[in-house]
């Protein structure tokens, strides 16, 4: 059974961060290689605040939705002058700084979460506990699974009236004649501010949860492979809705568990996993473009 | 002095990479990730040619081989049919970061996740003027003087090569007048493998090498394209720059800053300059 909840936590994660990463791919016609980062940030927030004592997650959300707006401003800002490969170049530039100062950002000796030593650098930060709900704190899987549940449910609700709102067809006009938009008196560059800025919130938010269920957080959960990972789930999902994005994080989560019923062990599955993720790309691109639930299918 | 020699070295074999990928990206406009894969693997192939009793020339010119024609396979079994279905610059990218999430993790599986060496011995090293140059050094900057001013030739002097340099941006205007546009990708998908062989061949020489570090260094290649003008001059010249910089940056402050200042450069050159810090001709429309 605890198995069981812990695929349904990690289905919620990653459907959340295939949800926002399609804001940016399906609504915003922009590939990103950062998305990782963003995971990472959301991921040290969290354990940051867990360390320094702040432990209701009704705090500590706004610090996350604070910190990933500040922070989705590398994505937004370039995304009013650049598009395609070199917008796909500056968003692995971002990636690479992120990383890098995830990564670097420690002093031995030093508290962790302090100017000198904020994220512990290589070691990472571990004994991270369940979050605090209203006072309430979680102490059982099954509670943090509910938990988990009840944000993905929340956040995929809101998402869904939001995109299909005004807002998000405004969104989809931008991606699709962004010069006719313009030519509207659409102001194309707050939409974008918008846009990076909720899907970056979305992905700090599945962070956060990943590093409340897993207790630990070092800076492998930001490296550009795992950018690449969430590109591949997005895109053989589908882009432009959700059912897509949905189908990608199914196929994220069960992948690995076809492949241990067939004896590999848990190296090999990983292994086998990006093996498997990057031919399906391939047959992606060359057959099908809009992935196996999509609506929108990538092109300039 | 030293540190400039270093750097110069490094530059010298990112140069290798750099020319592979702008050999695709420049005449087709596809964002070639794929070479990075290419170039994780040339080296163990290298190393499993030595291992079943080849020789040396052999075991590299048949690496070298290899990688063109992983190269070209690419292009014909990927990216020709894409531009056939006239596909997006952002599908090629994509179906090209699939080939590469496939290579390096074949590699990984195969052979291992571990660093590994090519010599079985320390590197050797002679003083000139009181600066050192190890052997791997040497081999790379002799590599880098035959292989660079052949290529050169070759660009500015057969039709071929004055293809590849007028086709960014006139691609329409060059199958109106004729010219096979098919064979002029192909060369360069297959000359772009043959030079991600040779640096991944020095670089494993230099360093060691294993499946994951090949992505850092295809960023380094496409940093100098971009800083470089995205021409074939500016790219060698922005390796230099490059890897001078980083040399610089690890010397004087610390190595963790050599990604910052190498991306925070990358960033500043894109938004003052898109096309990089030498100038190439720009038609009028382009800037419409």
């Amino acid at each position: 059974m605890n198995y069981l909840y812990h695929l349904i936590i990690y289905f919620c994660i990653f459907a959340l961060v295939s949800q926002s990463l399609n804001i940016i791919i399906g609504y915003c016609g922009r590939l990103s290689m950062a998305h990782a980062s963003f995971f990472a940030i959301g991921a040290y927030v969290y354990a940051i605040c867990n360390v320094i004592g702040v432990v209701d997650f009704f705090f500590v959300f706004p610090i996350l939705i604070f910190v990933s707006f500040f922070f989705s401003m590398l994505l937004s800002i370039p995304s009013w002058t650049f598009k395609g490969d070199f917008f796909v170049v500056l968003t692995i530039a971002v990636q690479f700084l992120l990383y890098n100062a995830i990564r670097n950002w420690a002093t031995f000796g030093e508290p962790i979460g302090s100017l000198l030593n904020m994220t512990n650098g290589v070691v990472g930060i571990s004994g991270i506990n369940y979050p605090q709900v209203a006072g309430f704190q979680l102490t059982t899987l099954e509670q943090f699974t509910c938990f988990t549940i009840v944000i993905w449910a929340t956040t995929s609700v809101l998402e869904f009236k939001v995109l299909s709102s005004r807002w998000g067809s405004l969104l989809r006009a931008m991606r699709d004649q962004e010069l006719v938009l313009e030519g509207l008196g659409v102001d194309t560059r707050r939409l974008k501010i918008e846009a990076m800025a909720l899907a970056c919130a979305m992905a700090a938010l599945a962070g956060a949860l990943y590093v409340g269920y897993t207790g630990f957080i070092s800076p492998v959960k930001g490296e550009i492979e795992d950018s690449f990972l969430y590109l591949a789930m997005v895109l053989i999902g589908g882009s432009g809705n959700l059912r897509g994005s949905l189908l990608g994080a199914v196929f994220f989560i069960l992948l690995p568990e076809v492949l241990k019923t067939i004896d590999l062990n848990d190296a090999l599955v990983a292994d086998f996993r990006v093996l498997l993720f990057g031919l399906m790309l391939v047959i992606i691109a060359r057959f099908l473009p809009k992935g196996f639930a999509g609506e929108y299918s990538i092109k300039s | 002095m030293q540190v400039i020699l270093n750097g110069a070295v490094n530059g010298f074999a990112i140069s290798f990479l750099a020319l592979a990928f702008a050999l695709v990206y420049l005449p087709t406009g596809i964002f070639f990730v794929a070479v990075a894969g290419i170039f994780a693997i040339c080296p163990y192939l290298l190393k499993t040619l030595l291992q079943i009793g080849l020789s040396l020339s052999f075991a590299i010119l048949g690496t070298l081989l290899a990688g063109g024609a992983m190269s070209l396979l690419c292009e014909i079994l990927c990216h020709e049919p894409l531009s056939r279905q006239r596909a997006s610059k952002e599908l090629h990218l994509i179906a090209s970061l699939g080939i590469f999430m496939f290579l390096s993790q074949l590699a990984a599986t195969v052979w291992g996740e571990k660093v590994q060496n090519l010599s079985i011995s320390a590197d050797t090293f002679v003083i000139l003027d009181g600066l050192v140059v190890s052997v791997s050094q040497e081999v790379i900057i002799i590599s880098y003087s035959i292989f660079m001013p052949f290529f050169l030739f070759f660009l500015y002097t057969s039709k071929i090569g004055l293809l590849m340099r007028g086709l960014p941006g006139s691609s329409v205007e060059a199958v109106a007048l004729g010219f096979d546009l098919r064979r002029v990708r192909r060369v360069a998908f297959l000359i772009s493998g043959f030079f991600c062989a040779v640096g991944s061949i020095l670089l494993a020489y230099d360093r060691g090498f294993s499946p994951f570090q090949s992505l850092n260094v295809f960023i380094l290649a496409v940093v100098a394209t971009i800083i470089g003008g995205n021409t074939f001059r500016g790219l060698l010249l922005g390796a230099f720059l490059v890897a001078i910089i980083r040399a610089e940056a690890a010397w004087n402050f610390a190595l963790v800053w050599q990604d910052i200042i190498t991306y925070t450069l990358l960033v500043i050159v894109m938004f003052v300059r898109q096309k990089g810090r030498v100038r190439s001709g720009e038609r009028i429309e382009e800037n419409v």
